[in-house]
């Protein structure tokens, strides 16, 4: 008789097994984007972590309003300024890809930027000699970072203003992964459109089917890695014919770009960022090199046509 | 006595099995071909899953941060088509019915988002 009552409730969770499907998600606002959480596995619910992670790295980068400890601080005089050891470790980043990527990535663009932002606001192109004054400021502008005692500090040198938007939300992306990583999760998906963090997907043997918005018919396939993209379809403005983007070339001080969108894809949420902006403006000699040297995937699209690929970025027709 | 539990086990594990396979047949049987789910929400709160596979010519409005937005169904596909937000951008963004193509009115904090859990459909759309 025993035996009879251990095979009903066996076999009856089989079947509920096979025909429920359990996840969390967490719509998150912060880094002046919408990012859309998936946890497909696991009995805690992850994503709430993540949510404070999110939130004070957020508040870290934020160089519109003060929070006590974070760029806007730093931004504000030349002083030594207390930072957490995230903010550390995400300015130290950024500092070694703006040694690497020949100067296309600066993180000193923050003042040009706005600038950049408030005449577009208006329609009006930026006059050349506040560009060329910005661009001195960019050019002799540094940042010193340091650690004694456990304490992490950041004093800025110079004029211009840091500005984190193109590598912050791929960092807080890094941090998420190790989250679930360090959690014994596998199955997640983190989707803030610009940045994406794919872990392994509940079907498709793990992969995510991705399509692209100006790419008509076309998919790829991708999964446990990280998405970056940058372009000008959203954000661009157009005067006169000619558009103009968000992402201000720290040589220059122009923000007409070299392609309408960029696609990459790392091993890393801030290296995807940062090379998905910095191909905005860069040349495809210049392109092929970074990804070389970082063992990355890149696609350049201009025009309706996609001007460079690398190998590895293996696109496939949707209805192929 | 042994043979007769065993006998009676074998009778009701196989009548269980039978019983669980035609079950899990008809859920897979009568399971919708586009399993497509839309989660507004109000800043990171589900005020309202709606069913999209329905395909039902419906309007639901929804209290923003600031003033109502208005959200209409049609052909299983969802849009954003009255809000107070200066912009209008949400509703520029017309219908949608792919998966993770979210409709954001940022001025009143809502976001509608599409899942799926069918074989085969945009996971992402970038």
């Amino acid at each position: 008789m025993k035996n009879k009552f251990l095979t009903v409730p066996l076999l009856l969770s089989l079947l509920t097994a096979c025909t429920t499907q359990s996840y969390f998600e967490k719509v998150y606002k912060f880094f002046d984007a919408t990012l859309f959480g998936y946890q497909y596995e696991g009995e805690k619910n992850y994503l709430t972590n993540i949510n404070d992670i999110f939130y004070y790295l957020n508040n870290d980068t934020d160089n519109y309003k003060a929070h006590g400890k974070g760029i806007y601080e730093i931004n504000q005089d030349n002083n030594v300024h207390e930072i957490s050891k995230d903010l550390y470790d995400l300015l130290n980043k950024s500092l070694i890809y703006q040694d690497a990527f020949g100067g296309k990535f600066n993180i000193f663009v923050g003042l040009l930027a706005k600038k950049w932002q408030e005449s577009l606001d208006n329609k009006l192109v930026l006059p050349p000699n506040v560009i060329s004054e910005e661009v001195n400021k960019i050019r002799n502008t540094s940042l010193e970072l340091s650690i004694s005692n456990g304490v992490y500090t950041a004093k800025r040198i110079g004029e211009a203003e840091i500005d984190l938007g193109a590598i912050a939300k791929g960092y807080a992306l890094d941090l998420a992964k190790d989250v679930f990583i360090n959690n014994g999760v596998n199955k997640y998906l983190i989707n803030g459109i610009s940045s994406i963090l794919l872990g392994e997907n509940i079907r498709n043997s793990g992969d995510f089917r991705i399509d692209f918005n100006d790419i008509e018919g076309k998919c790829f396939y991708a999964k446990n890695t990280f998405i970056g993209t940058s372009g000008t379809t959203e954000r661009g403005v157009t005067i006169d014919g000619v558009t103009y983007s968000h992402i201000v070339n720290p040589i220059t001080g122009s923000v007409i770009n070299n392609y309408d969108m960029t696609y990459v894809i790392a091993n890393n949420g801030a290296l995807a960022d940062a090379l998905s902006t910095t191909f905005m403006i860069s040349t495809v000699d210049e392109v092929k090199s970074l990804v070389d040297k970082y063992g990355a995937q890149a696609l350049l699209y201009k025009d309706g046509e996609i001007v460079y690929k690398t190998e590895g970025f293996v696109i496939k027709d949707i209805n192929g | 006595m042994d043979k007769k539990i065993l006998r009676n086990d074998i009778i009701l594990i196989s009548a269980l099995a039978i019983a669980s396979g035609a079950g899990l047949t008809t859920v897979l049987l009568t399971r919708k071909t586009d399993n497509l789910v839309a989660n507004v929400y109000l800043q990171t709160e589900l005020i309202e899953t709606i069913d999209l596979s329905k395909k039902e010519d419906k309007y639901y409005t929804v209290q923003g941060l600031h003033t109502e937005v208005k959200i209409h169904t049609v052909d299983g596909a969802i849009a954003i088509v009255e809000s107070g937000c200066p912009h209008k951008d949400c509703i520029y963004t017309g219908y949608v019915s792919q998966t993770n193509r979210p409709i954001i009115c940022a001025y009143n904090g809502i976001s509608i988002v599409i899942t799926s859990t069918q074989e085969g459909g945009a996971d992402i759309v970038i």
